[in-house]
C-alpha cells in the first residue's frame, strides 16, 4: 500500500512541479491576504497580539484555494476516472491525496510564514521548529478535511463555492488549537505550556484522518 | 419595562418562525398531492390506450 | 400519439407505486399527537410567563430561557438523529435512513434559528450586549452553520443519489466533531472575560422548583413539537420521492410530460 501510495503522491507533486498552477496562485494569494490584513489591523498592539490568528486564517483561504484547484482540475481533466481504473483502493487513494495535499499545502505555507515574519517584524526566539511542528500538525488536520471535502464539493452544482461551507464550521476547533499553539511559540514559551491543545490538534487530526479514510469511497462512488 | 420588548419580541419571532414553517409543510404536502393526482390521472389514462 | 405499448412489467411497477402511495399516510402525525403537541406547548406558555416566579436578578426577560434552553436542547437532539440515520444509510442503503436524515435537518435548523433569535434578545438587556463568544453560544451557532451547511448540500449536492450519501458523510463528520468544538471552545474562553451577570453555566445549579419544572414542561412541548413537525416533513419526503419515481415511470412509458 505505501508504495502505490507513494507512486501516486509523486505524480501529483511531479504534476504540480512541472506546472507550478496552484503554489503559485496560493502563495500569491496568501501574499495578498497578508496585505489586506495589514490594512485591516492598523496599530502595532494589535497587529502583536493578531499575529497567530492573521497567519492561520491567511493560510485557512489560501488553503481552500489550493483544495478547490486540486479537485477541480483534476475532475475536469478526468484524472480521478483515471486514478479508479487502477487497481488501487479508495482508501488508499484517500491517503495519497492527503499527503499530496498536505506536501503542497506545507510548501506554500512555509512561504507565506517567511513573508508574515517580514511583514509583521516577528522575532523568532528560537521556536521554529515547533512553529513548524504545530503548522505541520495543522495542515495536516485541514488537508484530512480538505480531501474530504473537495471531493465531494466538486462533485456538487455549487462546486467549490461548497467547500469553504463544509469546512470552516468543522475546522474551528483546529483553527483554535493552533492559533493557541502559535502563539505560544511565538511568544516565546514552550509547547509543553500549550500541551492540551497539541493533543486536541493530534486527536482532530486522527479523527478525521480516520472518518475521510473510511468515507472515501463512498464519495468516490459513482 | 424596557426588557419587556426584548422578551415580547423574541417570544413572537420565534413562534412566528415556527408557524412560517408549518405553513411552509402544508403548502408542500398540498402542492405534491396535486402533483400525485395528476400523475395518477395520467397513468389512468394510459392504462386505458 | 403513436406510442409503443410498454411491456407489463411498466405497468406492474406503476401499481406497485400507486399502491405505496397511500403509505405516506401513515406516516403523518396522528391528530392525537398533534392535540397533545399544543397542549404542551400552551401549558408550558403558561408555565414559562405565568408560572414561574420572577428571577431576582434578571426580572421578566429571564423568562426567555424557557424557550431558548428547551429549542437548544432539541436542537442536539436533531443532530443525534441525523448522526444515526446517516450510519444506518451508509451501511443499509436505505432511503428510508435518508428521508430521516433530510427531515431532521429541516427542523434541527428551524430550532436552531429559534435559538439564535431568542438568544441575543435575551443576552442584550441581561449582559448588555448582543452577542459573546463564550463556550456555549460559539457551539451552538457553529452546530447551526453545520445544520444550514447540511441543508446547503441537500439543495445543491447534485443527484438524489450522491446527495444522500454526502450528506450522511457530512451528518457523521458534524457530529464527531460537536465534542471537540465544546471542548476547544470552553478552553479557549478561560482566558477571556465572562459576561459580568450569571451566565446559563450558573443557573442549572440552583434552580427553584416552579423553575425546572417550567424548563422541563419547555423541553416536553419543543420534543413534541420536534416529533409532529419530524414526521409531517418526513411525509413531505417520501410523497416527493414517490411522485418523482411515478413521473419517471411514466417517461418510459410514453413521452409525453405532464
Amino acid at each position: 500500500m505505501w508504495r502505490k501510495i507513494f507512486v501516486l503522491v509523486q505524480k501529483d507533486l511531479l504534476a504540480e512541479w512541472t506546472s507550478k498552477e496552484i503554489l503559485s496562485s496560493t502563495v500569491f494569494f496568501s501574499v495578498l491576504v497578508l496585505m489586506v490584513f495589514n490594512f485591516a489591523f492598523e496599530t502595532v498592539a494589535d497587529r502583536m497580539a493578531a499575529g497567530p490568528g492573521i497567519l492561520w486564517a491567511t493560510f485557512l483561504f489560501a488553503s481552500i484555494l489550493g483544495m478547490n484547484r486540486l479537485f477541480l482540475t483534476e475532475r475536469e481533466d478526468g484524472g480521478i476516472e483515471g486514478l479508479m481504473l487502477c487497481p488501487v483502493d479508495r482508501t488508499t487513494l484517500y491517503l495519497a491525496k492527503w499527503l499530496s495535499l498536505l506536501v503542497i499545502l506545507s510548501l506554500t505555507e512555509i512561504v507565506t510564514l517567511a513573508v508574515f515574519i517580514v511583514f509583521f517584524n516577528i522575532a523568532l526566539q528560537g521556536g521554529l521548529l515547533a512553529l513548524i511542528l504545530v503548522i505541520v500538525l495543522g495542515t495536516a488536520g485541514l488537508a484530512a478535511l480538505g480531501t474530504t471535502f473537495a471531493a465531494m464539493a466538486v462533485r456538487t452544482r455549487t462546486r467549490e463555492m461548497m467547500l469553504p461551507m463544509l469546512l470552516i464550521p468543522i475546522a474551528v476547533p483546529l483553527l483554535m488549537a493552533a492559533v493557541k499553539c502559535t502563539g505560544a511559540v511565538l511568544g516565546g514559551a514552550t509547547l509543553t505550556s500549550v500541551g492540551s491543545w497539541i493533543q486536541l490538534l493530534v486527536a482532530f487530526d486522527v479523527i478525521f484522518l480516520a472518518v475521510g479514510y473510511m468515507t472515501f469511497p463512498t464519495i468516490l462512488e459513482e | 419595562m424596557d426588557n419587556f420588548w426584548f422578551l415580547f419580541s423574541g417570544l413572537v419571532l420565534a413562534w412566528a418562525v415556527v408557524f412560517f414553517y408549518i405553513w411552509s409543510l402544508a403548502r408542500r404536502t398540498r402542492d405534491l398531492r396535486l402533483q400525485m393526482d395528476a400523475v395518477q390521472a395520467q397513468i389512468e389514462r394510459n392504462r386505458g390506450k | 400519439m403513436a406510442s409503443t405499448s410498454p411491456p407489463d412489467t411498466t405497468l406492474d411497477s406503476l401499481d406497485a407505486d400507486l399502491a405505496r402511495a397511500d403509505r405516506p399516510v401513515s406516516l403523518a402525525p396522528s391528530p392525537a399527537l398533534i392535540a397533545v403537541a399544543a397542549v404542551a406547548m400552551v401549558v408550558s406558555l403558561y408555565a414559562a410567563l405565568l408560572y414561574a416566579p420572577t428571577d431576582s436578578f434578571q426580572g421578566n426577560i429571564q423568562r426567555m430561557f424557557y424557550i431558548h434552553v428547551p429549542a437548544a436542547l432539541t436542537m442536539y437532539v436533531a443532530v443525534t438523529l441525523i448522526f444515526f440515520a446517516s450510519i444506518l444509510y451508509l451501511q443499509k442503503r436505505d432511503d428510508r435512513w435518508d428521508e430521516v436524515g433530510a427531515a431532521a435537518a429541516e427542523v434541527g435548523t428551524l430550532f436552531g434559528t429559534v435559538v439564535m433569535i431568542t438568544g441575543p434578545l435575551w443576552a442584550r438587556p441581561v449582559w448588555g450586549t448582543w452577542w459573546t463568544w463564550d463556550a456555549r453560544l460559539t457551539s451552538t451557532f457553529i452546530l447551526w452553520l453545520i445544520f444550514i451547511a447540511y441543508l446547503m448540500l441537500r439543495a445543491y449536492g447534485g443527484s438524489p443519489e450522491q446527495v444522500a450519501r454526502y450528506c450522511a458523510v457530512l451528518g457523521i463528520i458534524g457530529f464527531l466533531d460537536l465534542p471537540i468544538i465544546h471542548f476547544s471552545v470552553v478552553w479557549w474562553r478561560t482566558l477571556h472575560p465572562q459576561p459580568v451577570i450569571m451566565t446559563e453555566e450558573g443557573l442549572g445549579a440552583n434552580l427553584p422548583g416552579s423553575m425546572l419544572a417550567a424548563v422541563a414542561l419547555g423541553l416536553l412541548a419543543a420534543l413534541l413539537l420536534f416529533t409532529v413537525l419530524f414526521r409531517s416533513r418526513l411525509r413531505v419526503e417520501r410523497i416527493s420521492r414517490q411522485v418523482l419515481a411515478m413521473r419517471r415511470s411514466l417517461d418510459l412509458f410514453d413521452g409525453e410530460n405532464l
